[in-house]
């Protein structure tokens, strides 16, 4: 039965109205009355490789906790999601959180940041990669933002969980290229620093050269050195020397190498026998070739013995137990332990001290010293270990740096002390409602590493 | 010689420290390539030397064995036992389908030969002659380079078909022996960390000098502040009450982060000053020359 045309018309015209108006009913409260996220914005992400972009947005304080946002990237006209999942709005953080990118004093501080480095595509598996693998199915798989490409993208605000989810609001944030930046401005409080430190260092270092004549003060267990390895001579027993179980790219690792060429050089003079099971076999390489050329220089290359500085494993728990066996067997009168230790310090000195033998500890791990300083006689605490090298050959070039180092820690302490000195008069003059004329707010945040 | 020995090093630690501290300051592309490149390298390095370890290990402990030194069953056992996890590595965990004779066991058979030819060459080279350790050290790495090269050329472009038990799986006698073996021991060395502490802490905790008394006192304080019953403690003085979990926090926020910062601070300056020392050369005892 056909229908008049001025129906048809009219249902044609009805229609279209209808699914209007239930479309604008089935949006939430908030959609129709006051949208949540306003003033997107975005920009390129500074101080970076060019492969980030920074959305920012604000958004209604009384925001339900349901409530999360997902950024969208326009590609070939196509609006692709820009992350995995959504983030909950309240586990965003404001541009406050982010003086690297927008400075101590950022103009909108309590807006929020996503960082929009990606797209997802929906990548189906090719036949290629079936054949090897059946079970592929097909995925989201990210596609990373290069430097120099402009991306448009906009802020998807949604609310609801366990499924219920639904979309409130979405706004565009305009589009933004990616730049490439060459140099972090960020860290140029670590550069000056770094440099002023450099520079006094190298300074106190060529001042030696003219005048070798430097204090520097005794430091108790690397005076003991030669105390140590006189009495495992007497006694008849090995010297025991470990280099810690970390690599050789680590500097405290370096510097138990430096020692052991200084101590590898008496023991050589005493004509005694030295001892040195490595962790990694890199060290081990090294510490040959430092001990071989010890002995070379104290004109005793005929007793060198290569098979006294072997690698034992590069298992911790392994290493404690083969270096404790050592420790009991042929029970070495000096063990030397420097070098940065993890859980291994504690069972390792122990045994040493149940042994009885003299023990001279060295490290720069923080939670290792009250293990090493309760149960080793002498403990090189934290940059002893780094001057020992240069007490032990008193090279004044050696000596100079140290003497650079006492001055950069005077400037530390004095920052400390004016830094807290000025703190403690602001917390007052906030409680007596003094407003100082003088921001020192400045020299907190010169000190205070961005990176 | 002597550039090889000591100028190049120097040059290569001078050029390459300047580039990785440059490096840090710079997020460009460029820069983290730059240092993945080299992190891959030390990476490359540290692979290789550990061929160069693996070889001290054996001439090491197989040296006690042949010359018989007191304690060498430890080191028989040290070798039997690297060379059963070594062969339980090249066991599938899959049933084996073409019996004794697959090839897979015929390559781990080539592998076993080659290891026993190595030690047939090594024993009379160090009977013969201790010095000599070093040349019988060149003709093993020698020979493990061939078997190494072989595995390269041979064993990874055909392990699909070859060589599947390289892969460790579950259920694999390697992963037997790890998980039933190695860990438990592992776990056992551990434990005795607990025994330790406690001797340990009867020596520092005794109250010998005035310091000793302050680190028993606020030790005693920490330790009761920690446990969920101390938690629940408390005192009073001057008609307030005081937590112990407060008294711990404090300790451990105040006087003891203090300390370990100050401690902290020297340590990071002396790394700053050590690496100018590396860089510009003045420190070269690592590079196996004093002065």
């Amino acid at each position: 039965m056909a229908l008049p045309r001025s129906v048809c018309v009219r249902l044609c015209l009805a229609i279209p109205l209808v699914l209007a108006l239930l479309t604008v009913s089935s949006l939430p409260a908030t959609a129709q009355a006051d949208l949540i996220a306003s003033d997107a914005l975005l920009i390129d992400r500074p101080n970076d490789d060019g492969t980030a972009l920074l959305l920012t947005f604000a958004a209604e304080t009384e925001t339900p906790e349901s409530t999360f946002v997902s950024p969208e990237v326009l590609v070939e006209g196509e609006w692709l999601p820009g992350s995995y999942r959504a983030r909950k709005l309240v586990t965003v953080p404001s541009q406050a959180d982010f003086p690297e990118y927008f400075g101590w004093y950022p103009t909108t501080p309590d807006h929020y940041v996503l960082t929009v480095d990606r797209y997802m595509t929906w990548v189906e598996p090719t036949a290629e990669e079936l054949q090897d693998d059946p079970t592929l199915t097909a995925s989201w798989e990210p596609a990373a933002f290069e430097p120099g490409e402009t991306h448009e993208v906009r802020l998807v605000v949604g609310m609801g969980t366990d499924g219920q989810e639904r979309v409130v609001q979405r706004l565009e944030a305009g589009s933004a290229t990616t730049h490439e930046e060459w140099f972090n401005r960020a860290a140029a409080n670590n550069l000056v620093l770094c440099a002023l430190f450099a520079i006094i260092i190298m300074g106190f270092i060529l001042a030696a050269r003219r005048n070798p004549n430097l204090f520097i003060r005794r430091i108790q267990g690397l005076e003991a050195v030669d105390e140590a390895i006189g009495r495992a001579t007497e006694m008849g027993k090995p010297i025991l020397h470990l280099n810690g179980l970390d690599p050789l790219s680590t500097l405290s690792t370096i510097a138990a190498v430096n020692i052991l060429g200084r101590i590898a050089r008496r023991v050589a003079n005493y004509d005694s026998t030295l001892l040195v099971p490595c962790f990694d076999p890199v060290v081990m390489t090294v510490s040959q070739e430092v001990v071989k050329n010890a002995y070379i220089e104290a004109g005793r290359p005929d007793a060198y013995r290569e098979d006294n500085i072997y690698f034992l494993t590069d298992q911790q728990f392994s290493y404690v137990a083969s270096v404790c066996g050592i420790m009991v067997r042929q029970r070495p009168a000096a063990n030397f332990m420097l070098g940065y230790f993890y859980a291994e310090s504690l069972v390792l000195a122990e045994t040493g001290y149940t042994t009885g033998a003299i023990q001279i500890a060295g490290t720069d791990a923080l939670a290792q010293l009250p293990f090493f300083i309760t149960t080793c006689d002498y403990t090189l605490i934290g940059e002893e270990l780094y001057a020992a090298s240069a007490y032990l050959s008193r090279e004044p070039m050696l000596l100079g740096s140290l003497k650079g180092q006492d001055v950069g820690k005077a400037f530390v302490m004095v920052m400390v002390i004016v830094g807290s000195i000025l703190a403690t008069v602001g917390v007052y003059l906030a409680q007596a409602g003094v407003e100082s004329q003088i921001d020192w707010v400045w020299l907190s945040h010169m000190l205070t590493p961005l990176t | 010689m002597q550039f090889f020995k000591r100028q190049l090093p120097i040059l290569l630690a001078f050029c390459v420290g300047l580039v990785l501290w440059a490096q840090y300051y710079s997020p460009s592309s460029l820069a983290q390539n730059l240092q993945q490149s080299f992190t891959a390298w030390a990476i490359i390095l540290t692979g290789a030397a550990l061929i160069l370890g693996i070889l001290s290990a054996i001439h090491h402990h197989w040296s006690k064995v042949s010359t018989q030194k007191p304690g060498y069953g430890y080191s028989l056992i040290t070798l039997f036992c690297f060379s059963f996890v070594v062969l339980a590595g090249w066991f599938p965990s899959e049933p084996i389908a073409f019996g004794l004779l697959s090839r897979q066991y015929f390559i781990s058979a080539v592998f076993v030969i080659l290891g026993i030819i190595l030690t047939v060459r090594y024993i009379p080279s160090v009977k013969a002659n201790r010095a000599s350790a070093n040349h019988a050290l060149g003709i093993m790495a020698a020979l493990f380079g061939v078997v190494g090269i072989t595995g390269l050329v041979v064993v990874v472009p055909l392990q699909r078909y070859l060589f599947t038990g390289l892969t460790i799986k579950e259920n694999s006698l390697f992963d037997w022996v790890f998980q039933n073996m190695f860990v438990p021991l592992d776990a056992t060395m551990f434990s005795l960390l607990a025994f330790y502490i406690a001797s340990a802490a009867f020596r520092a905790f005794r109250a010998r000098s005035f310091e000793a008394t302050a680190l028993l006192i606020s030790g005693c304080i920490v330790m009761i502040g920690r446990v969920p019953l101390g938690e629940q403690l408390s005192f009073a003085i001057a008609g307030t009450d005081i937590s112990f979990a407060s008294v711990a926090s404090w300790i451990l926020n105040n006087p003891n982060a203090a300390a370990q910062r100050g401690i902290l601070l020297g340590v990071l300056l002396s790394m700053v000053a050590i690496s100018l020392r590396i860089i510009f050369g003045i420190e070269r005892t690592y590079m196996g020359g004093a002065d």
